[in-house]
């Protein structure tokens, strides 16, 4: 009965249209025309601004990454940076530093305020609104401002704070008591991450134990236990992780005295590998009995994105680290571009990784080391945070968790009705009604908005550069300021942040996707 | 059959393609001016496909289809002139909630026909009184009944005075009480001599008003003749079970 | 077809069964239930302890309000006193009726755009007055809270706040007796109505006429804190310089009310709206132009006649350009149609090389890119049959020439006439038609091109005004116009990006989606760097601009993004039935977008439109981090700097207070607008 399928044809004999009239020909010639003509625009606007550049007398150039930055950052790693690349490397850790721990912060004020807005308690609930309601509405930049007129009216350190105390809230920072890493953290990081992976695979057997037989075998809690053995055990065992120290040495011999050409050539093979493997792989998808199927515009997008990034990753490993203009722009000298940094990180760990007995970490209390003058920002005792940090991070925290309290809210509101009632009707306990049906689905709604949040929180951290919070557009400004090369800077910030958002919104999909996974 | 020599609608041999799957595999048919074809076959066969080709809102990839001695290729002009002839209706209406009931039958005329606003109002408002609904006018979309709604989209239609009409299903969205009043609006049209090509589940209404019926399966034309040779003296085994299937 | 039942059956209400009496209600009850609730009584002793922390955290918080607000060391006066340098800035005292004109045309076009859309809310009286009872017991708790602090002395209530607040009984009182009164007469009116009260309503407009008495009421009888000497302060009346003017226009904007009402009955209310449009569109540039910025006008050089004199370039814009633009729109014209892109193309080609002798540093590439077009139109003259096609693909050439003319040195002016030119150029022949529209789109030629060069010679003018600041704009007043001008911009740029984001064209989505992406991941702040520093980098030698047009511009490429995003939503809300309903109908893709597609989207996402645009009236406040004096930079850096006449040094904390406040209460109501909004849209529910 069914006619054998045909391959498909594209006809050529249906009568062609004059060009001007073809609608294919139209649609292809008014993206190809503007595309030139956008080049065009672009070329236009760059050689205007250079020839602008030229006549001020400050032409375009990278060499402030280089050259010393001869100013004294507020805070960072390294507050007295020897180049402009070390100087925005600062502030960009500075402005990681900001973001993680007030995303961290915020959910965890955003959910509680979300769940006490919906609390059957009056007065818990109004409290949580007024918090939203007042928080959202004031723009943030005036919430920094607030915190730090709030932290500059704290008073100063008098003669009478001397010694560890518990806290020093002085108008020249807040000093709290703080975990301090010690000699031995290296190695115990390294059995933590060992944990986690043992912890993982115990959780995972667990579970296919659940499933074949059927009982329950407290899955969560096996995970957890193995991690915590992990954690406290190793506090006491972690110089057995020394051993590490050989195999970085051994990593750093070899990546000092294997050819550069041999990392060069593997790199690239393992990035054509990838979009080989992307490309191959999208086409099996769609690979059906009859024949490939129509790909559309967006598929042939795709494919060759991925080729020319194939493409640019290989090219960029073969010719990347040899290239002049690379090391250059990373000022430093040839060698160093060459192995790709490989061998000093490895020596690095080298020296870290040894069997001594130190303890990880330690619990200490910020100290006045010199009466009336605060302890310093990188002190070893307590944790020092400057004036300006506590003004971002109290305000972002402050201002993100409200929105995020309203995405909680949300997010549970839309799972209450009839789930709960399904769930009931199941005959499921509270404490499991919440687990398995309202927090999964709750949390698969709340993702996507929440992502945006930590978006917003991480763009709204620049706003530091109000009081002088070195993160990198402060740092960045300074930069061109002094060197008047406000373009290269912006095109910086423009990279980092596009990176960041990247990252973020990439680490978000990952998990949503994964969510939409567990649905079907 | 022609009143100036050619057929209104001529397809031929058209194939289309929807990825690898195809739903045409070579139709061939004609309709003659004034001509009234019915167009029945189980779901998934290619009718909405075939006439949405006739008008260009789907691309055909092989064969040949004219109207009104226009070939529809890629030419901008053909399109243009193709879609001025052609008037559509569809299964869900597709009326413009923003825009008042006048306003949906008056849009086309002024911006494509480039009628004054006045003449297409009048034009307009004869129209709704031929479908029945005159007193409607300023009302919105939204805020009439479903066979309402569809008079009105075949009133927006017949506004741009197309010489051949098509419908999609035009009454399977509709309680069946209201399809009634959309049928005999069609039968009025057809009866003034509109050339029309109808793909409908309404039986009754193949029998009374068609002059051919179609029947479609697997993307082809599996048997088409009059009404009665075809309600009552079907040839092919599938027409046979799809009939019994329905009737 | 009108076959509804025709008779009503009676007695059906009569024989519906009661409803069971309402569960028993009362404090106590009322207390058990939300405060105390729970099924256990471990739950019922947690929920407890809760109310507990929760009211104290209620009670410092009150507490700290109190006292910080009147506490005698903050110095409200630095408030009162620098209102006026606040709101705007330097403005020169002898012009301030320029503001207050401002503001009057505001409220007159509200007043009329309330009547004509027949905006006409009503509030229940249960809202109305629950609302009034919470909002007395506020405020008689706040003056209690004063006693808290007291009693913490002896009773073991935690309180964290600074120190008593001073003397400030007699306000007390007031402010006590003024919350008893609400709640009071609200309570007694609820007792009375019960339930009743949800079905009566009183108007939204007169209960805001009633707060702009009020409001009155209190501007000429209250007393605020004035300076008096270097540290202390009096109380003093508020200046009859701003009582009298608010007076005034409260007045006028209900007396624009009831006009409105009396035009409405001669006028058809589609016209209204139309020209309220269009005056709303106008009173835009006009406050910011004219009437705030007292611009020089040297009639002699604007009405001299010369080829570039802003006369002359209207008159030749307008006559020329309405001429060609006419003749785009024109249905049926082959022949001639084909006669004038001969004639185009043959000045385009003779002229493309003359110009540069017109205009000292030509770019090489206009010479040949007009000798191009010019072949182009005359090939296109002689080969196509179809006026449409004709009129479209000159309209088109004609927008290429004219966007390339930006590149060629001339008077700026000419440049912003010609790529007006360009659009206008293109949309013609899709919008174009009966003799009526032609002439229609003649006119709005003619008006565009006279509000682009009123608006340019307006621009250059010099300013009039006398004041100490580097732009006539400041304080609220500056923040308010980055506020609108950053959303109306961006309008016109994000519908466009939001179409490109969306259509079937790979290249033009390629290119929309990197544009979004990069922009919305950068933030706010290094845009307005870019453009505060950046963008004269990009334009050619010898043009620049004000600080603000900058950072208007860098706004407007920031919020663009968002509005695409926004609208990109609305645009996949619709179905796609419509785009086919369109073209079925034989409209072009120009056409449906325009009238079918767009309006619908747009209507679809208005809500988080509304969002967006309180996004970026908060954001305005950034701009005082690159130096523009916003009421935030004002309020924070200028007033707390101030030691002469009087000293305001130290007031920083309390500006800041108030400026969050401000803000907070703007932001606040905006949004609750936008939510009553969009609840009556019917889009808020799942
Ligand atoms: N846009 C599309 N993309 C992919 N496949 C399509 C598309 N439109 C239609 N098809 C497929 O083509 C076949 C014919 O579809 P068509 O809509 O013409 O059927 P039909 O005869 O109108 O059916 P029905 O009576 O259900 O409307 C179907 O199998 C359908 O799945
Ligand atoms: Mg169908």
């Amino acid at each position: 009965m069914v006619t054998p399928l045909e391959p498909r044809t594209d006809s050529g004999e249906q009568a062609k249209p004059p060009f001007w009239r073809n609608v294919t020909v139209l649609k292809w010639g008014a993206q190809i025309g503007f595309l030139v003509f956008f080049v065009w625009l672009f070329y236009i606007l760059i050689s205007e601004a250079a020839s602008n550049l030229k006549q001020t007398g400050i032409p375009f150039s990278w060499d402030f990454l280089g050259d010393p930055l001869g100013v004294k950052l507020g805070e960072g790693f390294n507050t007295d940076p020897e180049s402009g690349l070390e100087a925005l490397a600062v502030g960009m850790v500075n402005m990681v530093r900001i973001t993680i721990s007030g995303i961290v912060a915020a959910t965890i004020l955003g959910t509680i305020i979300g769940i006490a807005r919906l609390s059957s308690n009056w007065i818990v609930s109004k409290v949580a609104n007024a918090y939203i309601e007042f928080f959202r509405n004031i723009p943030l930049l005036v919430q920094i401002y607030f915190w730090q007129a709030l932290v500059f009216g704290l008073g100063e350190l008098t003669a009478d704070d001397t010694g560890s105390g518990m806290y020093f809230a002085t108008s020249k920072g807040v000093a709290i008591p703080w975990l301090n890493p010690r000699a031995g953290r290296w190695q115990y990081i390294a059995l933590l991450l060992l944990g986690g992976w043992v912890a993982r695979r115990v959780y995972k057997w667990r579970i296919k134990i659940l499933e074949e037989k059927g009982m329950e075998t407290h899955a969560m809690a096996w995970g957890l236990g193995t991690f915590a053995t992990f954690m406290f055990g190793g506090w006491l065992i972690h110089p057995i992780m020394g051993v590490l120290g050989y195999l970085w040495s051994a990593l750093a011999w070899i990546s000092g005295n294997v050819p550069v050409f041999f990392f060069q050539v593997a790199l690239a093979a393992v990035a054509a590998w990838l979009a080989y493997r992307f490309i191959k792989n999208f086409l099996d998808e769609r690979r059906t009995p009859a024949g490939l199927a129509k790909l559309t515009d967006d598929d042939y997008f795709r494919l060759i994105v991925a080729g020319l990034l194939g493409l640019a990753g290989v090219a960029f490993f073969l010719l990347g680290p040899g290239n002049s203009v690379v090391s250059q722009m990373l000022g430093r000298s040839k060698t160093f571009a060459m192995n790709w940094g490989l061998e000093p990180i490895f020596e690095f760990l080298a020296t870290k990784f040894d069997f001594s007995t130190g303890v990880p970490m330690e619990w200490s209390r910020p100290e006045v080391v010199v009466p009336t003058r605060f302890a310093q920002y990188s002190a070893e005792v307590g944790k020092a945070f400057t004036p300006a940090f506590v003004a971002v991070w109290i305000g972002v925290t402050l201002y993100t968790a409200a929105f995020i309290g309203e995405i909680v809210r949300a997010g549970i509101m839309a799972v209450h009705r009839g789930q709960n009632e399904a769930a009931n009707a199941l005959g499921l306990k509270r404490g499991q009604m919440l687990r398995l049906v309202v927090l999964p689905q709750a949390f698969r709604i709340v993702l996507p908005p929440l992502g945006s949040q930590y978006l917003n929180l991480a763009k709204n951290t620049s706003l530091g550069i109000a009081v002088a919070y070195a993160d990198i557009v402060q740092v960045g400004q300074t930069i061109y300021n002094q060197g008047g090369q406000a373009l290269a800077v912006f095109i910086i910030w423009m990279g980092f942040y596009s990176g960041v958002s990247l990252l973020l919104s990439g680490v978000v999909n990952y998990y949503n996707r994964k969510m939409q996974l567990v649905e079907r | 059959m022609s009143d100036n020599g050619h057929p209104m609608i001529v397809v031929e041999g058209v194939k289309k393609w929807f990825g690898d799957f195809q739903a045409l595999r070579g139709v061939t048919t004609t309709v003659g001016q004034r001509d009234v074809v019915v167009v029945i076959g189980p779901s998934g066969s290619g009718k909405s496909t075939l006439i949405r080709c006739i008008n260009r809102l789907e691309v055909h990839q092989e064969g040949r289809i004219a109207v009104d001695g226009i070939e529809l290729t890629n030419d901008l002009r053909n399109i243009d002139a193709i879609r001025r002839e052609v008037g559509m209706v569809f299964q869900s209406f597709n009326l413009f909630p923003h825009l008042t009931v006048l306003e949906n039958i008056t849009l086309a005329p002024i911006w494509v026909r480039k009628q004054t606003r006045t003449e297409s109002e009048e034009n307009g408002m004869q129209l709704l009184e031929r479908v029945g609904i005159p007193e409607q006018a300023d009302k919105y979309p939204g805020q009439l009944s479903g066979g309402q709604q569809q008079r009105v989209a075949i009133a927006r239609s017949l506004a741009m005075s197309p010489k051949v009409m098509l419908f999609d299903e035009p009454t399977s969205a509709l309680d069946p009480e209201m399809i009634k009043e959309v049928l005999d609006v069609m039968k009025e049209l057809a009866l003034s001599g509109m050339t029309m090509i109808v793909v409908t589940h309404e039986m009754g209404f193949a029998r009374e008003v068609a002059d051919r019926v179609l029947f479609m399966d697997y993307g082809t034309i599996v048997e088409e003749g009059t009404p009665e040779h075809f309600f009552t003296n079907p040839q092919h085994d599938r027409t046979k079970l799809f009939l019994s299937q329905i009737l | 077809m009108t076959d509804q039942p025709q008779g009503i059956v009676h007695g059906v209400i009569e024989e519906l069964e009661k409803a069971p009496d309402p569960p028993p209600s009362g404090p106590w009850i009322w207390v058990q239930e939300n405060l105390l609730g729970g099924d256990t009584r471990l739950t019922k002793f947690f929920n407890g302890l809760l109310t507990v922390v929760f009211a104290l955290i209620a009670v410092n918080i009150l507490q700290f309000l109190t006292s910080y607000i009147f506490n005698p060391e903050r110095r409200w006066s630095a408030v009162t006193f620098n209102m006026k340098l606040m709101m705007v800035q330097a403005f020169p005292q002898a012009d301030l009726f320029r503001i207050w004109l401002s503001i009057g045309i505001f409220f007159v076009l509200v007043a009329l755009s309330l009547v004509a859309w027949g905006l006409r809310g009503q509030m229940s009286l249960w809202t109305l007055s629950r609302g009034l009872r919470n909002a007395g017991v506020f405020l008689m708790l706040m003056t209690v809270m004063h006693g808290a602090f007291e009693a913490s002395k002896i009773l073991p209530i935690p309180l964290f706040s600074i120190d008593s607040p001073a003397d400030w009984s007699g306000t007390r009182l007031l402010i006590f007796v003024i919350g008893l009164a609400m709640f009071a007469g609200a309570f007694m009116y609820l007792r009375r109505e019960g339930i009743a009260a949800k079905d009566k309503s009183i108007p939204f407009l007169s209960l805001i006429a009633v707060g702009m008495g009020l409001v009155t009421l209190v501007i000429w009888t209250i007393d605020l804190p004035i300076p008096d000497g270097q540290f202390d302060e009096t109380l003093g009346p508020i200046a009859t310089s701003t009582t009298g003017p608010w007076t005034i226009l409260f007045a006028v904007a209900i007396a624009a009310y009831f006009f409105g009402r009396w035009l409405i009955g001669i006028v058809e209310p589609a016209r209204l709206r139309r020209w309220l449009v269009i005056l709303w569109l106008f009173s835009y540039p006009v406050i910011i132009m004219v009437i705030q910025r007292k611009p020089i006008l040297e009639w002699g050089d604007i009405l001299a006649i010369s080829k570039d004199s802003p006369l002359g370039l209207f008159l030749l814009f307008s006559v020329i350009g309405g001429a060609v633009i006419w003749w785009l729109a024109l249905p049926d014209s082959l022949p001639v149609g084909r006669g004038i892109a001969v004639a185009i193309g043959a000045l385009l080609i003779l002229a493309g090389w003359p110009l540069e002798f017109f205009f000292d540093e030509m770019p090489a590439l206009v010479g040949p890119i007009a000798t191009l077009a010019g072949v182009a139109l005359i090939a296109g003259g002689l080969m196509i049959h179809d006026r449409v096609e004709i009129a479209r693909i000159i309209g088109s050439v004609l927008a290429i020439v004219a966007l390339l003319v930006w590149f060629v040195p001339m008077p700026f002016l000419v440049r912003g006439l010609f790529i007006t030119f360009a659009f206008v150029a293109v949309a013609a022949p899709s919008f174009g038609g009966t003799a009526q529209t032609r002439n229609n789109m003649v006119a709005v030629w003619v008006a565009i091109v006279f509000l682009v060069v009123a608006t340019f010679v307006l621009g250059e003018a010099e300013t009039a005004l006398e004041f100490q600041s580097t732009t006539f704009l400041g304080g609220f007043n500056l923040s308010i116009l980055l506020a609108i001008s950053g959303v109306a911009l961006s309008f016109p740029l994000g519908v466009v990006l939001a179409l490109a984001r969306t259509s079937s064209m790979p290249i033009f989505r390629l290119l929309a989606t990197a544009y979004i992406e990069i922009v919305r991941s950068v933030p706010l702040i290094t845009w307005l760097f870019f453009g505060s520093v950046m963008i004269s980098l990009f334009l050619p030698g010898g043009i620049s601009f004000d600080e603000i047009v900058r950072v208007v511009a860098a706004v407007s490429i920031f919020n663009a993004a968002y509005v695409a995003e926004n609208i990109r939503g609305g645009l996949q809300s619709i179905n796609k039935g419509q785009y086919e309903a369109g073209s079925a109908m034989g409209l072009s893709t120009v056409q449906s977008t325009a009238l079918i597609i767009m309006p619908q989207a747009i209507r679809a996402v208005l809500p988080a439109l509304v969002g967006s645009v309180i996004v970026s009236f908060k954001d305005t406040s950034l701009v005082a981090i690159i130096g523009l004096a916003d009421v935030l930079l004002i309020a924070k850096s200028f007033v707390p700097g101030q030691t002469n006449p009087h000293n305001f040094l130290g007031t920083q904390p309390q500006m800041l207070f108030f400026i969050a406040i401000f803000y907070w209460m703007f932001t606040f109501t905006f949004s609750r607008m936008a939510l009553r909004y969009e609840k009556s849209l019917g889009l808020g529910e799942r």
